[in-house]
């Protein structure tokens, strides 16, 4: 039931998105193949939050039910394209298209950029969804369980494998670091700060 | 860090360090400011109801398109296609290495026919450098090879128990028909009439028209359940052999008393497909009285069954389909709540 006035709920919604609207693009981002295509998905749960609005009953818990929303609609975009695989070629390669080098980015950054991004889309969906929100948002795994509809314990399994993968996925293509040798970094370190 | 001891592992993880920044760094560039964000998303919010309003007066139609739309199905299934249909077995059982008698030719040609089931097998001698090479060959009517080729083996051990040299061969035999777009539809559907028989009667016309429809082990259970009705599962399989190969099951139609319709039909299908790159991917179709869900989840076989019960359960919850799901030994087990 949207009884509320369209505008009244428009800016209802913006103002609980504004403090969580950066994280949230960027968790978009990183689970997506591409900025364009995370961007895209931001703006179909930000659309979908709308017209579920009512729904939410405590405006505290806002946060955790935007980002489930987002989760899902991943979901059901990583189904999707996983059935474009039996598109004709041409039809696959308008669907993810490689995106043109960054020019604020110099051609070593961006090539690990991209590289990570491919590594992460060889995940499945599941660990990919737990390491991004763990470890690049600085979610726990008790607010991952909570928005993927699963247990802590079965977040802590994906993050373990999905680290595993990632690591294995990196030594079979060689991608090894000389330049960075001498500081025996661990995943579970790198808890980059999260725009929290 | 001694460079004799480096570990390939500890070295991706410093490049998974760094690539993570960058990507960190990538990611963050260019956020659109949520104004602009918002604008983006209200264009969207009027696209999509105009698209609703389409649906709309799509299903409503007019009479006349009505009768166009019927016009053209009616046409359309009339419309002469081929197609190819698997009409049986090519079996063939050669023999060498010793001479067999008239009498045990005979008597060997008669044993096939009669496990095979075929109408006839024939028998061409071959002459070589020692002993003729014998070749039985036989057509089996049933679209699924299962059971020929559990007589192809049981035969090749018990001849090369004797001393002979035994090689076999199965080949389904595909022919191109002609028919309508109806009656290629009717290849794919199995009528049971259920009125009057008992239960394991029924179970045993499911399971053999199933095989006939070329689906391998093929499991069926009819019971009758104390509060009336009757609970029908069937589980079958079949794999493809060719990439790309679309594997249709055929549709069970049970007629009669109790008649299974979509209301009362609950319909699980399991499939595992890999991809041009060597990916798995377990796919669960679920259709439930009028919803249905599919969920999909990539390399299924590095996950334990709890997990990708765990991970089969939340993706058909979040498709609208509230179940239990449990997989037992590869087997998939889906209770609607």
């Amino acid at each position: 039931m949207n009884d509320r006035p369209e505008a009244d709920r428009w800016s209802h919604l913006l103002a609980l998105l504004d403090p969580v609207h950066r994280q949230a693009v960027t968790t978009a981002r990183r689970l997506a193949s591409s900025s364009d295509e995370g961007d895209d998905l931001y703006q179909e749960s930000v659309l979908h939050a709308f017209r579920k609005l009512d729904t939410l009953r405590d405006d505290s818990k806002f946060r955790s039910w935007f980002f489930a929303i987002l989760i899902s609609k991943h979901r059901t975009r990583t189904r999707r394209a996983f059935w474009r695989r039996f598109l004709p070629l041409e039809d696959a390669a308008s669907a993810e298209r490689e995106p043109a080098m960054d020019p604020g980015f110099g051609e070593d950054e961006w090539m690990r950029s991209r590289r990570m991004s491919q590594a992460l889309l060889a995940l499945n969906p599941g660990e990919r969804t737990a390491l991004v929100l763990h470890e690049m948002q600085g979610f726990t795994t008790e607010e991952i369980a909570g928005m993927q509809g699963v247990t802590p314990s079965t977040v802590r399994s994906r993050l373990t494998r999905g680290r595993e993968k990632l690591s294995k996925y990196y030594v079979r293509r060689g991608w090894v670091d000389d330049a960075a040798a001498g500081s025996r970094a661990n995943l579970a370190a790198v808890h980059l700060e999260g725009s929290r | 860090m001694n460079d004799t001891h480096r570990n390939p592992e500890d070295e991706s993880m410093n490049a998974i360090h760094r690539d993570l920044a960058a990507f960190r760094k990538m990611t963050e560039q260019d956020v659109p400011e949520l104004s602009h964000v918002a604008r983006a998303v209200r264009n969207r919010q009027s696209r999509s109801e105009e698209r609703a309003l389409m649906k709309l007066f799509r299903d409503h139609p007019f009479m006349a398109p009505a009768a166009m739309t019927l016009a053209i199905l009616f046409l359309v299934m009339f419309v002469p296609v081929s197609f190819d249909r698997t009409v049986g077995q090519d079996v063939s059982l050669k023999l060498s290495g010793a001479a067999l008698d008239e009498a045990r030719v005979k008597a060997l040609a008669t044993e096939m026919k009669s496990q095979l089931g075929s109408e006839s097998v024939e028998v061409h001698a071959e002459a070589g450098a020692g002993a003729p090479s014998l070749e039985f060959r036989a057509f089996v009517a049933s679209k699924s090879d299962a059971q020929a080729h559990d007589v192809l083996d049981a035969f090749q051990r018990a001849l090369t128990e004797q001393g002979l040299q035994v090689a076999t061969s199965l080949k389904p035999r595909v022919e191109r028909v002609s028919g309508n777009v109806a009656a290629y539809a009717a290849e794919r559907v199995i009528r049971i009439n259920t009125q009057g028989k008992s239960a394991a009667q029924i179970e045993s016309e499911i399971r053999s028209a199933m095989i006939d429809a070329g689906m391998d082990d093929v499991q069926v259970s009819v019971t009758d359940r104390p509060e009336g009705g009757r609970e029908v599962r069937i589980e079958a399989n079949h794999e493809a052999t060719q990439p790309g190969q679309e594997i249709e099951e055929p549709q069970l139609v049970l007629e009669g008393e109790g008649q299974m319709t979509d209301a009362n039909m609950l319909r699980v299908k399991m499939r595992k497909l890999k991809d041009d790159a060597g990916v798995i991917s377990l796919v669960v179709e679920v259709q439930d009285k009028d919803r249905s869900a599919t969920a999909t989840v990539q390399n299924p076989d590095s996950m334990s069954e709890s997990a990708l019960a765990s991970e089969v359960k939340s993706q058909l919850f979040s498709a609208g389909i509230d179940a239990d799901v449990t997989f037992t030994n590869g087997k998939i087990e889906v209770r609607p709540r």
